[in-house]
Order: C-alpha cells, then sequence, then structure tokens
C-alpha cells in the first residue's frame, strides 16, 4: 500500500507528471490545461476530455517566458508560460485561464497572440459570491460550456454533467477524509505529502484517482507520519505552490497541519450542490461560495475559516509562503495577521520563488519562526 | 494642514503666477484647469468640514459621475495621488502597515495611505472594483476591512469582455449600488437622473472637441508636447469644463495656424505609455534633442481619440446608468492587450510616430504583461523602436533622474540614427 499511496504522492513531479494525460490522449481523448483552481474543470470532465492543471517548470531557467514577462511579474505566471514554449505541454488541446489577476489575463494575452493552443478562453470569476454575481457567473459558465461544445463538436448533457459533479464531489469527499485524519496528533501524511495527493487530483483523471485513493483510506487510518518534529503544528497558506520542496523545508522543524492554499484545502472545500435543479447554477454557487482565494473580496470569512481550522487541527502557528510578486496574497495578510493576533496565534509571511530557491534564508527565518513557537 | 488645504495654497499661488507672470510658452487653458481643479478641491474642503458623505464611485471613469449625480463629494481617485504634496510620506505610511507596495504601482497605494493618515477623509461609501488594476482592487478591499465603523463598500464587478451580458451585469449592479446609498445615507444621498444626463451631456460634447483636437494635434511640428499632452484627457462633466476643452481646442488651432511647436525645431515624435515619472520632467532630456512627446497612451485616454466605439448594445439609445456601466467595462486596464495595442498602432500612424516609450511601471499587472507584444506589433507594423523604460511614480530607487535621463538620451540617438538611415 505503501507504494501505491507514494505513487500519487510523487504524480505531480517532473517525471511523472504527463503520464495519465499521455495515456488519454493514446486513447483518443483531449486534455484541457487549466490555470486556477478557479476553473469549473467539471465541464471538461461532462465533455469527455481530462481537465489537467498546469504546474509551470520547477527549472530556474525560463530564459523564454523573460522575453515577455519582466521579473516583477507573477512567478506561477512566467513558469508556465516557459513550459509553453518548450514542448513540455504539447500534448494539451486546449487552455481554459481564470482571470483571477491581472497577471493571468496578460498571460492569456500573450498565449493567444502566440497562438499557443487551438482552444484558449478565459474565463470571468466575479470577485465577491452576491446573488447577482453568481446569476453573471452561470452565464459565464454556460458559455464555457457552448464553446467546449463547439470544440468538441457535440453537446454536454446534462447528465454528463451531473455525472461530472458527481465524480468531482466525490474526489473532494476523500480528500477531506484524508484531510480529517491530519487533525490527530501524528497524523498519517506530512504536509508535502498532503500536497502530493491534492496535485495528483489535479493531473490524473478523476476516476482513477478516486479508485487509488479510496483504496488507500484504510491504510491512511493507520499510517502515521514520519516525521520528526510533530510540534509546533503549522498551517501554511500560499498561492500556486505545487512544489513539495517549500513544504518539506518548514516541516524539517515542524508539521504542516493544515492548508489555505489552492493546491491544498480550498481544492476540495464545498461539495456541488447535488440536490440542486440547475447543474451549471450549482456549479457557479460552489466556485464563488467556497473557501476563498484572497483576490476574493471577502476577506473576512476567510479569515474565519481560517481561524475555525486553527482551532479544528490545533495549529499553533501560520506561515504564509506568497509568491513575491502575489499581490493578492501579499494584501490579504496584513489583515490576516491582525486577526491571528487576536486569538494569539503568530503569524510570519515569507516570500518564495515559484521554483525551489533560496532555501538557505527561508530555512534560517522558519527556523527563528518555530523556535518563538516553541518559547 | 489637511492635503486639501495644502492643494488649495497649491492651485492658489500656480494661478496667481500666471495672472501675474504668464509664461507664453504654456497654454493659457491651463489656468482653467487649475481654477477647475481649486473649485474641486474648495468642495471637497466645504464637504468635509460640514460632514457630507464622500463617495468616488471606483473613479471618474468607473461609477464616479453617478457618484456626483447622486450627492456625493468626490474624493479624486488617483488625482489624489498624483496631487499629494507629500508622496514618500504616504508610501511610508502602507509600507509601515506591512502592505508590499514597493512590488506594487505607487500610485494606487497613495491615496490609501492618505485616507489612513487623515490628509482626506476616509471614504464613506467606496466602490471597490477590478476594472483598472489588481492592486486598487486590493487596496480598496483592505480599507474597506479595517475601517469599518461608519464606512461601506460596494463590491462592483466588472467582467472582462465588452458585450451585452457584461453591459447589464453592471447596470445591474449599479442599480443595487443606488438603492443602497439611499438606504445608507437616507437624506443626504439621492440619485438624480436629469443630473447623471446632464453630465453625459456635458462629457459627450467635450468628446467631439477632443477629436477636433485629435486632428489638430497631428499636426506636424506637433503644437504642443511633454507635460501638456498629460492634461488632455482631464474629464469634462461641467459646463466650466467643456469651456475647458474649448479653450484648449481654440488655442491648439491657433498654435497650428502660427505653426507653433510644442518642441521648436521638431526632429522626433514619440509617444509615451502607460504613465510617468513624477519625480522628474522627462520631457526635457528628449527636447534637447529635439525630440517631441506628442501623444501619450494609457488606460483612459483613449476616450480622446476617434476611434469607432464597438457598439454592441446595437442601435437603441442607452440610458444613463447604462452609460456608466459601458464605460466601466470599457477600461483599457482590463481588456485584453489587442486593444491596447491596436490604438497605439492607429495613433502612431496618425501621428507619423518615430518611437515610443512603453513606461514599465514596475508591479503594474495592468500592463508589463504584454510589453514584449506591444514591442513586436509597433516593430513588424510600423518599423520604429520601443523604449522599455523601467521606473515608478515617486519611488526613486528604481530608476532614479540620472537612469532615466541616460536612457531617453540614447533613445532619443537611437531614433534620430534610424530615420537618417
Amino acid at each position: 500500500m505503501e507504494d501505491q499511496l507514494q505513487y500519487l504522492i510523487t504524480a505531480n513531479t517532473e517525471e511523472n507528471r504527463f503520464q495519465w494525460a499521455k495515456e488519454w490522449k493514446n486513447q483518443g481523448k483531449k486534455v484541457i490545461g487549466i490555470l486556477s483552481s478557479e476553473v469549473p474543470e467539471e465541464v471538461i470532465t461532462a465533455a469527455g476530455m481530462m481537465p489537467f492543471r498546469i504546474t509551470g517548470t520547477w527549472s530556474e531557467n525560463i530564459s523564454h517566458a523573460r522575453v515577455y514577462r519582466t521579473e516583477n511579474s507573477c512567478g506561477y505566471c512566467n513558469h508556465v508560460l516557459e513550459s509553453f514554449l518548450n514542448p513540455d505541454l504539447d500534448f494539451l488541446d486546449g487552455v481554459v485561464i481564470a482571470d483571477i489577476d491581472q497577471d493571468l489575463v496578460r498571460l492569456w494575452d500573450v498565449l493567444q497572440a502566440l497562438r499557443i493552443k487551438p482552444f484558449c478562453h478565459i474565463i470571468h470569476i466575479p470577485f465577491v459570491d452576491s446573488a447577482l454575481n453568481i446569476r453573471f457567473f452561470t452565464e459565464e459558465v454556460k458559455r464555457l460550456i457552448a464553446l467546449l461544445e463547439g470544440f468538441i463538436e457535440r453537446p454536454i448533457t446534462e447528465n454528463a454533467l451531473w455525472a461530472a459533479i458527481e465524480t468531482h464531489n466525490q474526489t473532494r469527499h476523500l480528500l477531506s477524509g484524508v484531510y480529517d485524519l491530519r487533525k490527530q496528533e501524528t497524523p498519517p501524511v506530512s504536509g508535502a505529502e498532503a500536497l502530493g495527493l491534492i496535485t495528483a487530483a489535479t493531473i490524473i483523471p478523476k476516476e482513477i484517482f478516486n479508485r487509488q485513493l479510496e483504496s488507500l483510506l484504510p491504510y491512511l487510518n493507520e499510517r502515521k507520519t514520519s516525521l520528526e518534529h510533530l510540534h509546533p503544528r503549522i498551517l501554511i497558506t500560499s498561492e500556486m505552490l505545487d512544489h513539495p520542496a517549500y513544504l518539506e523545508l518548514v516541516e524539517e522543524h515542524c508539521l504542516v497541519a493544515m492548508d489555505d492554499m489552492d493546491t491544498g484545502s480550498r481544492y476540495f472545500h464545498l461539495m456541488v450542490d447535488a440536490e440542486s435543479k440547475d447543474p451549471v447554477q450549482a456549479l457557479a454557487e460552489r466556485y464563488l461560495g467556497r473557501q476563498g482565494a484572497p483576490r476574493m473580496a471577502h476577506w473576512n470569512r476567510q479569515v474565519e475559516q481560517i481561524m475555525t481550522w486553527v482551532k479544528a487541527f490545533n495549529i499553533d502557528g501560520v506561515i504564509g509562503l506568497p509568491l513575491t510578486w502575489c499581490h493578492p496574497q501579499n494584501y490579504r495578510m496584513p489583515f490576516l495577521r491582525e486577526k491571528l493576533k487576536q486569538i494569539n496565534i503568530p503569524c510570519i509571511n515569507l516570500d518564495r520563488a515559484y521554483h525551489p530557491a533560496n532555501f538557505g534564508q527561508l530555512r534560517t527565518r522558519i527556523g527563528a519562526f518555530v523556535e518563538m513557537l516553541g518559547s | 494642514m489637511n492635503h486639501y488645504e495644502a492643494r488649495i495654497l497649491k492651485l492658489q499661488k500656480r494661478i496667481q503666477r500666471i495672472e501675474e507672470n504668464p509664461d507664453p510658452t504654456k497654454l493659457k487653458s491651463n489656468r482653467i484647469r487649475y481654477e477647475i481643479q481649486l473649485e474641486e478641491t474648495q468642495e471637497q474642503l466645504a464637504a468635509w468640514r460640514e460632514g457630507r458623505p464622500f463617495s468616488d464611485g471606483g473613479g471618474s471613469f468607473m461609477a464616479g459621475p453617478l457618484a456626483r449625480a447622486m450627492g456625493f463629494a468626490p474624493m479624486g481617485s488617483v488625482g489624489v495621488a498624483i496631487g499629494a504634496t507629500e508622496p514618500e510620506k504616504y508610501l511610508e505610511i502602507s509600507r509601515s502597515k506591512g502592505l508590499p507596495v514597493d512590488n506594487a504601482c505607487d500610485m494606487t497605494s497613495i491615496p490609501f495611505a492618505m485616507q489612513e493618515c487623515g490628509a482626506v477623509p476616509l471614504e464613506d461609501l467606496a466602490v471597490c472594483d477590478p476594472h483598472s488594476c489588481t492592486v486598487m482592487c486590493l487596496a480598496a478591499i483592505y480599507l474597506s476591512l479595517t475601517h469599518t465603523k461608519d464606512r461601506f463598500t460596494y463590491y462592483l464587478d466588472v467582467g472582462l469582455e465588452e458585450n451585452e451580458a457584461n453591459l447589464r451585469h453592471v447596470t445591474n449592479q449599479l442599480e443595487e449600488f443606488i438603492e443602497f446609498a439611499e438606504k445608507t445615507f437616507p437624506g443626504k444621498i439621492r440619485y438624480n437622473e436629469e443630473k447623471l444626463s446632464e453630465m453625459q451631456s456635458y462629457e459627450e460634447a467635450a468628446r467631439k472637441l477632443l477629436y477636433e483636437i485629435y486632428e489638430l494635434r497631428r499636426h506636424i511640428p506637433s503644437p504642443i508636447a511633454g507635460k501638456d499632452i498629460f492634461t488632455g484627457g482631464f474629464g469634462a462633466s461641467t459646463a466650466k469644463g467643456l469651456e475647458y476643452i474649448q479653450t484648449r481646442r481654440d488655442e491648439i488651432a491657433e498654435r497650428v495656424e502660427k505653426g507653433l511647436a510644442g518642441v521648436p525645431g521638431e526632429k522626433l515624435r514619440l509617444l509615451w505609455t502607460v504613465t510617468r515619472p513624477f519625480f522628474m520632467d522627462p520631457f526635457e532630456v528628449l527636447a534637447k534633442r529635439k525630440a517631441a512627446v506628442v501623444f501619450y497612451y494609457s488606460g483612459p485616454t483613449w476616450r480622446d481619440i476617434p476611434f469607432s466605439r464597438p457598439s454592441y448594445w446595437g442601435d437603441r439609445e442607452l440610458s444613463p446608468l447604462e452609460k456608466v456601466a459601458a464605460d466601466a467595462i470599457s477600461s483599457r486596464y482590463r481588456t485584453p492587450s489587442t486593444t491596447w495595442i491596436k490604438e497605439i498602432l492607429k495613433v502612431s500612424r496618425d501621428f507619423q510616430i518615430d518611437g515610443i516609450i512603453n513606461y514599465n511601471m514596475v508591479g503594474c499587472t495592468a500592463t508589463l504583461g504584454f510589453k514584449k507584444l506591444l514591442e513586436d506589433a509597433v516593430e513588424e507594423e510600423l518599423d520604429i523602436p520601443t523604449l522599455q523604460l523601467e521606473g515608478k511614480q515617486w519611488d526613486r530607487s528604481y530608476a532614479n533622474e540620472a537612469i532615466i535621463s541616460a536612457k531617453l538620451d540614447e533613445f532619443a540617438q537611437i531614433c534620430l540614427n534610424r530615420i537618417h538611415q
């Protein structure tokens, strides 16, 4: 069983990442790359295609992308563009981007200008979940469905949407189960391993992933992480963090017991209402209503949710690991830090690159923070 | 002394200086512009003292005119930042709050800090929207959640595309905004459609004049250059605003007739984009090379240019609220870069531009991501060079006067060499 678990945990490594998508392609089916967990990937599944979250290259050298993008811009976008400009992502049939910030919109501009993929769509994600916005977003999702139908030249039926929702909800349910186990004093998986599982869910066909993870649950119930330090217990807040080395670095000193990340808990937070009358509206409600990214305006709710997790997961401190030029994360941080201070939870914000870099400095600062928690 | 008091003194001195010692090289219409600014600032100060509610409606290109028509006093949006007398102090205040101002456009951090430290009042009803830039929206969210006592925020979502669905979406929200504002400030705030309509008719009249000005400015040599080209897109939703545009048009026409040039002996015609450093006059060094910056293109300035606007709403007449919505969704900071690039190409052709200075404002998420696309399009379609000039607006630490001057001088030389080849 351990081999099977490691198989999932290491799915998103550079050596393994593309294998499921390529197998899918070998069956004559299409793969659509998605940038951001805000894209309602159920509609891609319902179209008989495979949604594939794009991880940018982890290489430091992004010389091709640098021609188009400045150093002072989102590292994720820069590394993703590099992957598009080398053969890594040639297998993708299309790409769907969410306009979660202007950096992604401008990345979409470049992909459009270079005609990288025949299907390249950007979907607008409202930044609040008011009734008017849910209505508008519902229409945006319908438009995406119509465009995908045109691309595959066949309709996406309501039944197919419900079936996709069921499959994706099952993924959420399973991952949620794994995260529940992380509340234990000695959790079954480390933070880095949990990240591996979530990113695996984004690049493996959902039905395969669900089968694999479901069969692993009894094993995970018994498993204990082999981490040396189980204290203090840390919650990580970050965006576009998909390299486990960052969490491994934190776990040299402590345990990452929970996260507030698009590649973590936010990926599976909140089910799509399977009892709803309209599957598209149900999708819109789920994607706007779940624990939001910092680009969503309801920071109060986001922070309340983090504080709930702090209690439920017995968290001692919070570490922010934003990309240096990630404005949403960096602007929310002072607000989050202030709120956490009110419940005596220390918080530190440590800028990072997208690829593994500056580990010496980070190690020192994390070490000092953990030491402070201990004292 | 608060910001308004300091600004009133500054504007009064400026007007007095013009009266006592007019500079023949400067546009006379500038005086009217300063008078308008003075009147607005005096109104802001009076409103603050009287306790009238403030709202910018998200800025003059969002629901700003609507907020005015509802009886709100205007904050001045980013104009407040441009007129700030102590920008460094405000940047430092933002830093002290832990906000990453050094990684962002400093223009967006200043209005926020001015409210924080009481240089201007806290906006009573802020409109927070993502139309112009991610950072401005985030700063507004921060402010709305950290200063909640007796102040309110309406989150106005704007879709990506200029189409009927987005127009309806924004109009619906504007209606909701009106309802919310009237309930929140009973007796003080009331939507006055007639007033909004009147403001819009001034703007429409001004736009026709601006199109005339555009044609006049195509003249070689350019009748105006440098700083004067940054003041053209001044909002004209009042009778005096219209008077300013009329006077400016007449004056430019006169300069064209007399063959007067913004840069005498003009040898180069340059287009400047995005924004500029406010801690220096970057046009002086160019003028020494007889290089005239003859056009400024940025998010809002496209409104002054005779482009055919997309009439996705068909032939029907838009309601005043829909006009506000249509303007809001047309922000060039928000739309795909193809719009921005297409318009720069048109202006460059119309004005026979020899080179483009694309100001790479550090942290500007709206524009940095397409700098290469712009450069390629300009090179391919017009065969002219682009200078990617990196810097900030008030913060000299990225690129100071000497660095910027050296780059501009070198670029002017390159453009001149290309012309002479």
